[in-house]
């Protein structure tokens, strides 16, 4: 970096300068510059500079020179740098003009693949956000890592886990807090169904009526917008209501203050509003709208069922200190349960903590407040999010670099004219991120469109809120950073690497590579879309067989209504009374009707020979009334039903089931007649055996029951009506309920429209499928729409010999196309026997599955095959009716 | 989020740069309305005939107006009227005393000269022809 300058020491005028003179100017100086600066403008600065310092070094001296120097670079620092700035603005525009130009030029290629990478990208947010959101739940709780739920779990003699309840008795909460002194806080909640809720006029039965002691707001994060959560709750015949439901009942009067009367099983009370929450988001495990104060249930229950250990319907929640290893006390629980549980001990029933932000994703008790998902999910969509991102990002990497050959003539030009190699790796890779920002763009609208409705879909209130999710955006930017460079890369440093001359006269080195990447990429993509349209079909079957699957007794035109006490104390004049309409065929009362959930069971006994057995597997317990079998339409393998006229029928009677029949080992139902059976505490008789039926879901196998006679806690009467006039058979009923039970508004459901409901999820899925595999299909078309356009490019020659040597334009598409047939054939091979395992693999979660047919197999092929070949006809015909004249020209 | 306070001048200018030749799209627009700075410049290559270079544009600029310019400001506006065309910039032979590098010459273009009549015109208007100014009290 020597400065050569002339030698002007040895001037006339004798320098009194320092001998060791620095002739060249300042270094320092010199690189600041040079950084800045382009070369040229560099040495021009400097030269100019150094002929006026050579000049004042003679004249004035070293300092004055050095100084003025000094002065001149530094006041041009400003004019520079603001020069530099705009000159940048200046060449970015110019490379945007370009792109844009370029991009332009290929209109229809571009946007085939920038809405490919869009599509693949608002199905990887949305899944995303999904994702985001099951793993959030909960966690709005400010000590959701300190609080834990108290479960309670049964084992049999063999070890085996009988039950395992998301509640437990009600004396276990103050026992712990009283115990170990480490809890800060444990607090009770209990859910209520059937309270007839009113304010004034304004009646309603809230289903979700929560009873919490006055504690849940020092462990949940319940935002209390009205009143002071700390005495809100204190004082029994106190309820706290949430938003909703203040203006449910109270409009836009402050509810704080007035009373809400509260009615149920023929009580009622009036309670007290001592404040108003905000409702609980949806990312919670519970929604509680209503919480009356604990000490309000204490007094109505009394204190027998506040300390009875069998009554497990609380859920309770214990508060830990910050960082608490929750092993610790979960070792001391066992010792817990032997220390107070009277009548039980650890061995058979035992306490299990769960942390709540556990409880959505990992908890499937046998009773939850609220039905949860399901980790599994959760890694399924994600792996599929990252699946759909991947195969998004290929395929856009392989259709721009398809098209690249294609440039390789503009590359050749613009070398002539003068391009360096680094301004066209720069133009490229600008393009490439601008298609890859503008296809998250649009991705970023799509999802804005598509959210409401994907709210609707799941269920849920996602939002694509910026602040919330700024981790998934960043990610996404980075990957399209990513992807952007890594597809703009090949033909940057390909194309730019070409001798110009050769590349213009049209001579290309590529050799057909029989299993080139682009093909396998292909082919995969081909086979999800295969397995994905075989699991639609196979959904849709195993759909078809469920909804007409013979449930063991007639639900058709069966209602259900809720009883009342009233009812229960007058059942047989209600019934008589139903009766006078000709269009009420049979009446029953039962506490659990087919479609409900068989919560209810007890160990059972039975005789055999001298010695009577305790059964190790549980009998689930029906408590019916005589009319239950024939208004359901049940059949009896054996035996009788109940009689009325029997007195000993009311307590010493049972029926069993088929399967309890099976179960319990007896050769036939016939055998089963007559036997002693012990059912809880009762002692009896088998009288008869009824036919299976499906009581819950399809989804599970018929378990073994036990029916009883109950005059008490038929909390349900089922009414079967005939066909003929339902709206005038409803209207009859409406007013009966209204005398049977005034005030509650009129509600109801039908017992094959439940059942029908429980399909809900399957038939989610099966949407779900539905949309997963159209999606795969397009993107698979794209991927394989980039291919067929690259083999075209390729064989243009090829195709041209063929058409001056006589061949038609249909043989060379047929030739074109058989090419393609064996990659979707491999496909096939590829994606059936996944498909198969995976189907298989999903029935297993059904008692009762249909067989996977053949042919929905060869129908998912045959589809594949048609659009691959409709794809393929875009570019196949389009090279087939070329003129092999231009073809050929550059031969 | 605002640009840097010192590139919003120039950002600014690079907008209306932008709007002007797309308005125009990169044809003269009737009357060329050179900056101060530019005139200044441009009038002082034209005095220096063959002779123009940074160093001598300078002395000419302080001749004409009596202030120094930083050679920053000189170039960025020579560089700015030579992407406009008003300006050409020539390479002389390589000179020993420059270390074997050539000295870049200025010369106006037709261009340029075009400016600087146009702009003389708008001057003789604006000022009506005289060089004082008469203020009523």
């Amino acid at each position: 970096m020597v400065h050569q300058t002339t030698s002007t020491n040895g001037s006339k005028k004798g320098s009194k300068n320092n001998p060791k003179i620095h002739s060249h100017p300042r270094l320092i100086l010199r690189l600041l510059l040079k950084a800045l600066l382009s070369p040229s403008a560099y040495l021009e600065f400097t030269d100019d500079l150094n002929e006026i310092y050579q000049a004042l070094l003679k004249s004035d001296g070293l300092t004055k020179a050095r100084l003025w120097y000094w002065f001149r670079v530094l006041e041009s620092l400003p004019g520079l740098i603001s020069d530099i700035i705009y000159w940048r603005f200046a060449m970015l525009r110019n490379y945007l003009k370009t792109t844009f130009r370029n991009l332009q030029r290929q209109k229809t290629q571009s946007t085939i693949n920038i809405l490919g990478l869009a599509i693949g990208l608002t199905c990887c947010i949305l899944i995303l956000l999904f994702v985001r959101d099951e793993l959030s739940f909960d966690k709005f709780n400010e000590n959701h890592d300190r609080i834990y739920r108290v479960t309670r779990r049964w084992i049999n003699e063999d070890g085996v886990v009988s039950l395992h309840l998301g509640f437990v008795a009600p004396p276990i909460g103050p026992l712990l807090k009283n115990d170990f002194p480490e809890i800060e806080q444990a607090v009770r909640l209990i859910e209520t169904s059937g309270m007839l809720v009113s304010h004034g006029d304004t009646y309603f039965e809230e289903d979700s009526f929560f009873f919490a002691e006055e504690n849940v707001f020092e462990v949940f994060s319940l935002k209390m917008i009205k009143g002071d959560p700390g005495t809100a709750l204190t004082d029994p015949l106190t309820v706290v209501i949430s938003e909703e439901m203040a203006r449910k009942y109270f409009g836009s009067e402050d509810p704080v203050g007035s009373t809400m009367r509260v009615e149920a099983q023929g009580q009622a009370a009036g309670l007290k509003v001592t404040g108003v929450i905000q409702s609980l988001p949806h990312n919670s495990h519970f929604h509680a709208d209503i919480l009356a104060s604990f000490k309000t249930y204490e007094a109505i229950v009394g204190d027998q069922e506040m300390q009875s250990w069998a009554s497990n319907n609380y859920a309770t929640y214990i508060l830990m200190p910050k960082n608490y290893d929750i092993r610790i006390l979960q070792k001391q629980l066992d010792a817990f349960i032997d220390r107070h549980v009277d009548g039980e001990t650890s061995k058979s029933t035992q306490l299990i903590l769960q942390p709540l932000t556990d409880i959505h994703l990992h908890s499937h008790l046998d009773a939850e407040i609220e039905p949860n998902s399901d980790i599994t999910y959760v890694y399924i969509f994600s792996v599929i999010a990252l699946f759909v991102l991947l195969i998004a990002a290929i395929n856009f990497m392989n259709l721009s670099t398809a098209r690249s050959s294609h440039r390789a003539k503009e590359v050749g030009l613009r070398k002539v004219v003068g391009a360096n190699r680094s301004q066209l790796i720069k133009q490229f890779l600008s393009e490439s991120l601008l298609t890859v920002f503008a296809g998250l763009a649009v991705a970023l609208i799509l999802v804005s469109l598509l959210l409401p409705r994907f709210n609707q879909f799941i269920n849920r209130e996602l939002s694509l809120n910026f602040l919330e999710n700024i981790g998934l955006l960043a990610g996404l930017f980075m990957a399209g950073v990513f992807v952007g460079i890594v597809s703009g890369l090949y033909p940057a440093l390909f194309l730019s690497a070409f001798q110009p001359a050769r590349v213009l006269k049209g001579t290309k080195e590529q050799r057909r590579r029989k299993l080139s990447l682009r093909t396998v990429l292909v082919v995969f993509q081909f086979a999800i879309s295969i397995v994905l349209i075989i699991c639609v079909g196979g959904v849709t079957s195993q759909l078809k067989y469920i909804q007409n699957i013979n449930l063991g007794f007639n639900e058709e035109q069966v209602v259900v209504l809720p009883s009342s006490p009233q009812i229960s104390s007058q059942l047989e004049s209600v019934k008589t009374q139903l009766y006078e309409n000709p269009n009420v065929i049979s009446v029953s009362a039962a506490k659990r009707v087919p479609s409900g959930r068989l919560l209810d069971s007890a160990g059972a006994r039975v005789i055999r020979g001298e010695k009577s057995e305790p059964l190790n597997f549980m009998i689930a317990h029906l408590r019916v009334d005589h009319d239950y079998i024939p208004t359901f339409g049940m059949e009896l393998a054996a035996g009788r039903n109940f009689f009325r006229e029997m007195p000993t029928d009311a307590a010493n009677a049972f029926i069993l089931n088929e399967t309890a029949v099976k179960e319990i080992g007896w050769a036939s139902p016939q055998d089963a007649i007559g036997k002693e059976f012990v059912y809880g505490m009762a002692e009896g008789q088998i009288i008869g055996v009824v036919k299976d039926f499906h009581f819950e879901s399809v989804h599970h196998a018929i378990v073994p029951i036990v029916l009883d006679l109950s005059s008490s806690s038929l909390n349900q009467v089922a009414v079967r009506i005939s066909p003929n006039d339902i709206p005038g058979t409803m209207a009859f009923l409406q007013n009966k309920w209204r005398e049977f039970r005034p005030k509650y508004p009129f509600s109801y459901y039908f017992v094959d429209e439940r059942f029908d409901q429980q399909y809900r999820s399957e038939k989610r899925i099966l949407q779900l499928f539905s949309y997963f595999a159209f999606l795969a299909i397009f993107i698979a078309c794209m991927g394989l729409f980039g291919l067929a356009l690259f083999t075209a490019e390729q064989s243009i020659k090829e195709i041209g010999i063929r058409k001056v040597l006589g061949a038609s334009v249909s043989s060379i598409v047929f030739f074109f196309s058989k090419e393609f047939s064996k990659w979707v054939l491999l496909a096939n091979i590829i994606g059936w026997p996944v498909a198969y395992f995976a189907m298989r693999k999903w029935l297993e979660n059904f008692a009762y599955r249909t067989s996977l047919n053949l042919w929905i197999f060869l129908l998912a092929g045959a589809l594949a095959l048609f659009i691959a070949l409709f794809t393929v006809s875009f570019h196949s015909v389009k090279a087939a009716v070329a003129d092999p004249v231009k073809s050929l020209r550059y031969e | 989020m605002s640009p840097p306070r010192i590139a919003w001048k120039p950002f600014y200018n690079f907008c209306v740069y932008t709007y002007e030749c797309k308005l125009h799209r990169n044809r003269r627009p009737h009357m060329i309305i050179l900056t101060r700075a530019e005139e200044i410049i441009l009038l002082a290559i034209h005095k220096l005939k063959d002779n123009a270079y940074g160093v001598t544009i300078r002395e000419q600029v302080y001749e004409d107006i009596g202030v120094y310019w930083a050679f920053g400001a000189i170039y960025k506006t020579l560089k700015k009227m030579k992407a406009k065309g008003y300006v050409a910039k020539i390479a002389s032979e390589p000179l020993s005393e420059r270390g074997g590098r050539s000295k870049y010459y200025y010369r106006l273009t037709s261009d340029g000269r075009e400016a600087l009549q146009d702009i003389a015109r708008v001057n003789a208007s604006l000022w009506d022809g005289s060089t004082r100014l008469e203020f009523e009290e």
